[in-house]
């Protein structure tokens, strides 16, 4: 099955702050967004540093009564998604039903829940606000996403682990096909911006106790103890090839071929078979061969075994050797805004024709070639993202520049 | 001591607070919930505030109402009041 869909539009809300040239400039300076959690005090959690989205006002973006009755895991979903919609051109009011949503989430909106829970503890159940009922449910940000834009085509939602996003570009493929001509797709998440949403993480052993922010995060090495968690939304308007020509659209890349697996219950795909079978399939549907693939945007998890098991993986695909990189290394996993974030990476790089490096990985590992301390200029025109989630799930996407597609 | 009935100064205060909307005494005078861009739920969130403030409950009818002036009528009468519509 090849793929017709292209991505015309790109938002992003990360801890590089607003917009994708934000996001973009960090990547490549490698820079350090990782710092102290700053919400509340993280001591008896094990975890204490995250990637924040900086100084986000959301009065700043979003209509008063958006911002009442969402949590901060769907305003980012509202910001990327109106940055991405205005990126791409696309005048969604010609037909409110030829364009749909699917924001991918993990953890929901934990923030809001724990406001409202400490309303009915503290003041009993008729403090408990109405929005209640509608911020915390992982579908917010699509609905809300809808709303705001004035979308009435499919949507949905996807609640996953990081590959949520790669999931959510195959899946709108389908619905593209069917007949809708575009959707905005991506994850968001907010899960270090309270006490609760924190301690639902803590209990999966995956987060890195670190202090320091320069080595808390530092998958493919021997100092290895996990990954810092963050948040953020990335959001992408993808259309049919054939109606973004129509329109004059400008192509940022072809989503040319998306593949999933699962690889078992409360792990990281052990042994990497998952992962590998995604990344064949992702491959084979795009119509490429190991050699075509310019840039393999890994899922480096941080923990030795999974590691080892990436590191497999890529070597199994890519035999002659590929060009590695995990920029999230700088900033943190945001759960399903990880594999968004990941996304609209894998796509500045092809329009950039720059490798962003892996920040705070000192050294490309044995056998794997990883840009590590410095971008690297390049011509990529063929780039894979791959994504695991702990829940098992595994995806893997490839993307191309549109002048070789 | 609890208040007895809510003004239109208050209610456009309370859409404010609770339903994000910002709005003034004229607009809210002539408008209905919906033409603010208060949803359901905001009306909901209201009421929960007007309860406190009067210290009764309105019982399940005040969410039927309309429109700001009309909650108020509500409040006073204990009753679903609309006038021209409003």
């Amino acid at each position: 099955m090849t793929m017709d869909t292209v991505i015309t539009g790109l938002g992003t809300v990360s801890p590089a702050g607003l917009g994708v040239e934000a996001y973009w400039e960090a990547l490549v300076e490698g820079r350090t967004l990782i710092a102290p959690i700053p919400d509340f005090d993280t001591e008896g959690f094990h975890v204490h540093l995250g990637g924040k989205v900086p100084g986000f006002d959301p009065y700043d973006h979003i209509e008063g009564r958006f911002v009442v009755q969402t949590d901060a895991f769907t305003r980012f979903a509202l910001v990327a998604a109106e940055e991405a919609l205005r990126d791409s051109g696309v005048d969604t009011s010609v037909d409110p039903y030829a364009t749909g949503a699917l924001i991918c989430s993990g953890a929901g909106g934990v923030e809001f829940g724990q406001r409202e829970i400490e309303a009915l503890w503290s003041e009993g159940p008729d403090r408990v606000g109405p929005y209640q009922s509608i911020a915390w449910f992982y579908a917010a940000s699509t609905g809300q996403v809808s709303i705001r834009n004035g979308l009435k085509g499919m949507c949905g939602v996807l609640v996953t682990d990081e590959p949520g996003m790669l999931d959510a570009l195959g899946q709108s493929a389908r619905t593209l096909r069917r007949g809708t001509s575009s959707m905005l797709v991506g994850g968001a998440e907010a899960p270090i911006g309270s006490p609760f949403s924190l301690a639902c993480q803590v209990g999966s052993e995956v987060l890195s106790p670190g202090v320091d922010p320069t080595t808390a995060y530092v998958p493919f090495t021997e100092g290895a103890t996990g990954h810092v968690p963050a948040e953020g939304a990335a959001v992408a308007l993808v259309e049919r090839a054939d109606v973004a020509r129509e329109r004059g659209a400008r192509i940022r890349a072809v989503v040319a071929g998306q593949a999933s697996t699962f690889g078992g219950v409360g792990v990281f795909d052990p042994g990497g078979e998952g992962l590998l079978w995604a990344a064949r399939q992702a491959m084979e549907r795009a119509g490429v061969s190991p050699e075509e693939v310019d840039v393999v945007f890994a899922d480096a998890v941080g923990l030795p075994k999974a590691d080892a098991d990436e590191v497999a993986t890529i070597r199994r695909l890519f035999p002659k050797g590929v060009a590695v990189t995990a920029p999230k290394t700088g900033f943190g996993r945001a759960y399903a805004g990880a594999g968004a974030l990941d996304v609209a990476a894998a796509v500045l790089s092809l329009e950039h024709r720059i490798i962003p490096p892996t920040p705070h990985v000192l050294d490309a590992p044995f056998g794997l070639d990883l840009v590590v301390r410095v971008p690297r200029p390049a011509r990529p025109r063929t780039a894979l993202v791959l994504s695991r989630g702990m829940g098992g799930a595994n995806s893997a996407v490839v993307l191309k520049h549109p002048e070789h597609a | 001591m609890s208040q007895r009935n809510i003004t239109i100064e208050e209610l456009v205060e309370l859409v404010s607070i609770c339903a994000g909307v910002r709005t003034d005494v004229a607009t809210a005078s002539t408008s209905t919930f919906e033409e603010l861009g208060v949803d359901s739920l905001g009306v909901l969130g209201i009421i929960a505030e007007i309860e406190r403030r009067v210290g009764r409950k309105l019982g399940p009818d005040a969410e039927l109402v309309p429109s700001p002036t009309a909650l108020i009528a509500f409040v006073a009468e204990g009753d679903v009041v609309t006038a021209d519509g409003v």
